[in-house]
């Protein structure tokens, strides 16, 4: 039997409908793309938990599932509207279904949030782009999810939230000079889930694509003087992108190989299907 | 023993390449050093001296020990070379000495090398090639994040970087204490012949202006070493890097290029050389 996953996509439609015309790809799509990459024969179903008339698997329907697995979103944690309300409660379900849990940038916030600890709006303002110089903590160097990860490295990111206080039974993994928790991980009502404030389902073209859709508002935070300069940059990322050996384009734009390097830069996916949802799937399939 | 704080900066580039840097609008590696002191430690009295030519004025062993500190900064010769480069035994010789006196001894990058030589370590060519512009993700080992050259500095942080060899070896009486992913060894500290050596192989006397200098002067070798791919862009990034440098308030720069505080704040960017007065020149010229 394959390995089964549930693709959780927050957004809602009208914000889906908007990256897929500005050339972006639905963050469902990307992860499933993803978990299919780092675990062949990997079976994915989506959920869209915005949409109106979604219908929410409950805890036997969930225990169906080898792994949870959460995108990005943008939609805001402490909003509390009825589309955050009922995420927050499927992702209690989820850690009380056991079933092992991962995500990026919302999906750690909402984990949080649901196992009791709290965000707020990063009084940094947006990360973009890069986050730099991501270090792990000591929780973080001997944790399975980084197996394997260099104590430092870069990685994609967009968000304006941060996780500010953990629930018990937490720990912070990582953390940068911009946003204090990068990742971590929560264990809840039997179950664990490993999130990310990064986007390791993101590549150039992604990031590229992303910025395009968002050019107006970062050029009135100031990511870009004007709009050429913000179409140049989109232009940039695209071109390294389809010709990887454009070095030149890497060291201007200060792109590492922790980003340019697939197999690096998802290290923590591989991590968490070979270390957490394998295992928990052995375990519940023999028991 | 005097109030005044003397430092001897050595210039480890022949002169004929420092009018070339100056030209360019960039500098020799000593004026970046005391360029440096001087927004530090105002009043500082710094003595200067080319180690690299023949004629240049190379103080006797007798003479360095006068100073309460000596610093070697950036050159464009190869400690591999030393065969053939009368100017690199000449440093050689020179940074020997140093160790004799028992003056603390700082270095960057040629500098680091040549403290590292002198004492017995390893240089040669980097299997990865020139790192440039930032060296990225600098991590302080366990040694680093206790060492007082790095006292109030981030454990991880970029900085100015421009060299193409790196320290293999170090000699006994050292301890690594900042590494990367292009180079395995960021700093050392070498305790030999009776002194003490504090080197990184980065530039924190370097700020973005000097940087676009060096783009601009070299802008020939680093087109052909795949850093840009042709001359109109090494110099469209220096010239960006000047932007950045007269006006701090181009974040879009500073992000575009990925140039955080850690290089932009002088403060941070300088506090190894900072820490080494306090923490080392200060101390021994109160004891002595």
């Amino acid at each position: 039997m394959n390995t089964r996953f549930l693709v959780i996509d927050g957004y809602k439609k009208a914000a889906r409908d908007e990256l897929v015309a500005g050339g972006a790809s639905m963050a469902s799509d990307l992860y499933i793309k993803m978990l299919s990459d780092a675990c062949p024969g990997a079976e994915c179903d989506v959920l869209f938990p915005s949409d109106p008339g979604a219908e929410m698997p409950s805890g036997a329907g969930l225990a169906d599932y080898d792994g949870v697995a959460w995108t990005g979103c943008s939609l805001t944690v402490f909003d509390e509207t009825p589309e955050v309300n009922a995420q927050i409660s499927l992702a209690r379900a989820c850690f009380e279904a056991g079933v092992p849990g991962f995500g990026s940038c919302w999906a750690a916030q909402i984990a949080v949030v649901a196992a009791g600890g709290q965000c707020r709006a990063n009084p940094h303002g947006r990360e973009m782009g890069i986050a730099r110089k991501i270090a792990l903590t000591p929780e973080g160097r001997g944790h399975p999810l980084y197996e394997g990860k260099a104590g430092v490295f870069d990685a994609f990111i967009s968000h304006v939230d941060e996780i500010t206080h953990l629930p018990s039974g937490s720990q912070v993994l990582s953390g940068n000079a911009f946003t204090r928790v990068q990742s971590v991980s929560v264990i809840y009502g039997g179950g664990e889930f490993w999130g990310l404030q990064y986007h390791p389902e993101y590549d150039l073209r992604e990031m590229a694509r992303l910025t395009w859709c968002r050019l107006e508002k970062l050029q009135a935070l100031g990511f870009f003087r004007d709009r050429d300069a913000g179409e140049a940059y989109v232009a940039q990322l695209e071109t390294l992108h389809q010709d990887p050996s454009r070095a030149d384009i890497a060291w201007r734009l200060g792109i590492d190989d922790d980003i340019l390097n697939v197999g690096v830069r998802r290290r923590e996916v591989k991590n968490w299907i070979t270390k957490l949802v394998l295992p928990t799937m052995h375990r519940r399939r023999a028991g | 023993m005097s109030g005044i704080l003397r430092i001897l900066i050595a210039e480890g580039n022949a002169g004929h390449r420092c009018v070339e840097l100056t030209k360019a609008g960039a500098c020799g590696g000593a004026e970046c050093h005391e360029r440096t002191l001087e927004a530090l430690f105002p009043g500082i009295a710094i003595t200067m001296a080319n180690v690299a030519d023949a004629d240049g004025a190379l103080p006797s062993g007798a003479d360095i020990g006068a100073f309460d500190g000596v610093i070697l900064g950036g050159s464009a010769l190869h400690i591999p070379d030393i065969d053939t480069d009368s100017r690199i035994r000449r440093q050689i010789d020179f940074a020997a000495a140093v160790f004799e006196t028992g003056v603390p001894f700082f270095g960057s990058c040629w500098g680091f090398q040549v403290g590292v030589a002198a004492a017995g370590g390893t240089v040669i060519e980097s299997p990865r090639g020139r790192e440039l512009g930032l060296a990225r993700k600098i991590t302080l080992t366990d040694a680093g994040r206790g060492h007082p050259m790095y006292q109030d500095k981030a454990t991880v942080f970029d900085a100015p970087a421009v060299h193409l060899d790196e320290v293999t070896h170090l000699p006994s009486g050292s301890v690594v204490l900042a590494s990367n992913a292009h180079c395995a060894i960021q700093a050392a500290t070498v305790s030999h012949a009776g002194g003490t050596f504090w080197g990184v192989q980065y530039h924190p006397e370097f700020d973005l202006d000097h940087m676009a200098g060096l783009i601009g002067c070299y802008a020939e070798g680093f087109v052909k070493g795949g850093f840009f791919a042709d001359e109109a862009a090494a110099h469209a990034h220096a010239e960006d890097f000047e932007t950045l440098h007269n006006d701090p308030e181009r974040q879009d720069l500073a992000w575009l290029l990925g140039i955080d505080d850690d290089v932009l704040d002088a403060g941070r960017r300088t506090r190894e050389i900072e820490n080494w007065i306090t923490r080392a020149v200060l101390p021994q010229k109160a004891s002595s």
